[in-house]
């Protein structure tokens, strides 16, 4: 049997799951913009421009849902040491970022015709950016720190002391009085939106998600071929220093 | 849905997600097509499988 957490599991794991993950969400996808686009009435305040919910809403949840994944993978290399648990959350990071500003530039973009502003300083927004500078930080950090077990751990750290943003992103439409409207799918009392409006964003979201777990999948490949990389090069170096070594002269005694 | 006065804006949302999106699958095909073909040469040049 496959152990996923083993890196050549993992590949051959891979070479069957991403295509498949990749068909379902393109037919997810294909059928959330269809009932969108065609089947979902216009609202009866916003017109139109409601539609553009069914890309910020699910963004906005694939925001906050990488994060969680980071904060469990970073559990994952702090507790365990593991090298899967590692690529997994370096994997994230930058899909984590690329949501993210879905959800920032598509909020955006909803607000000015219906707030009649690009942007205000209120709770949500301002936590859903700090969430963007976070995920930048974690794809730099990666980046700059060449040791990947020593990247890996201090990324670990750093996601955990930032899953505090997690929260506050969620609950902040509660605590402070904010421009952006509270809770409307998951609320105590049921959805208020109505369902002709409710199946469409919620096959976004689920289509949104199977992207997510594509992407993470091929991404995560590609971590475990990188280290890969890294250490047959590191043995070829080692290899064909050998030869040169023996031909040095001992030093004097 | 074009004659709304805010179709620019609905245009707008669903071009950046796409051409986000669109960049982020790139940008991941082309790192393991890239890394791929390291890892050929790498066993190529030294005999040990990229397997290993």
């Amino acid at each position: 049997m496959l152990n996923p957490a083993n890196p050549s599991d993992f590949l051959r794991l891979a070479k069957g799951v991403i295509p498949a993950a990749a068909i379902v969400t393109a037919i997810l996808l294909a059928i959330g913009l269809y009932l969108a686009f065609f089947v979902a009435p216009a609202d009866y305040q916003q017109g139109q421009t409601v539609r553009i919910m069914y890309l910020h809403v699910p963004a906005a949840w694939l925001a906050m849902f990488i994060y969680t994944v980071m904060t469990g993978s970073a559990f994952g290399t702090l507790v365990f040491r593991h090298p899967m648990a590692d690529a997994a959350q370096k994997a994230a990071a930058p899909l984590g970022a690329g949501f993210t500003f879905i959800c920032l530039v598509t909020g955006s973009l909803w607000g000015k015709p219906m707030w009649g502003t690009w942007w205000v300083w209120d709770a949500r927004l301002t936590s859903v950016l700090v969430l963007f500078l976070i995920y930048l930080g974690l794809v730099a950090l990666w980046q700059v720190i060449e040791d990947p077990g020593k990247a890996a751990r201090l990324a670990a750290v750093f996601t955990l002391v930032g899953a505090i943003n997690i929260p506050i992103i969620h609950f902040s439409v509660v605590w402070w009085n904010t421009l952006h409207q509270p809770a409307s799918v998951f609320r105590i009392g049921g959805p208020s939106i109505a369902p002709s409006m409710l199946w469409p964003l919620l096959i976004m979201a689920v289509a949104f998600t199977f992207l997510f777990i594509t992407l993470h999948l091929m991404a995560i490949r590609n971590e475990v071929l990188r280290r890969r990389l890294r250490r047959l090069s590191m043995l070829a170096a080692s290899a064909s220093d050998r030869p040169v070594a023996s031909v040095v002269p001992e030093p004097a005694r | 849905m074009n004659s709304d006065p805010y179709f620019g804006f609905i245009f707008a949302a669903y071009a950046v997600a796409a051409t986000v999106i669109t960049a982020m699958i790139v940008v991941t095909l082309f790192d393991y097509r890239s890394l791929r073909q390291a890892l050929d040469r790498l066993s190529a040049r030294t005999g040990r499988s990229a397997e290993d």
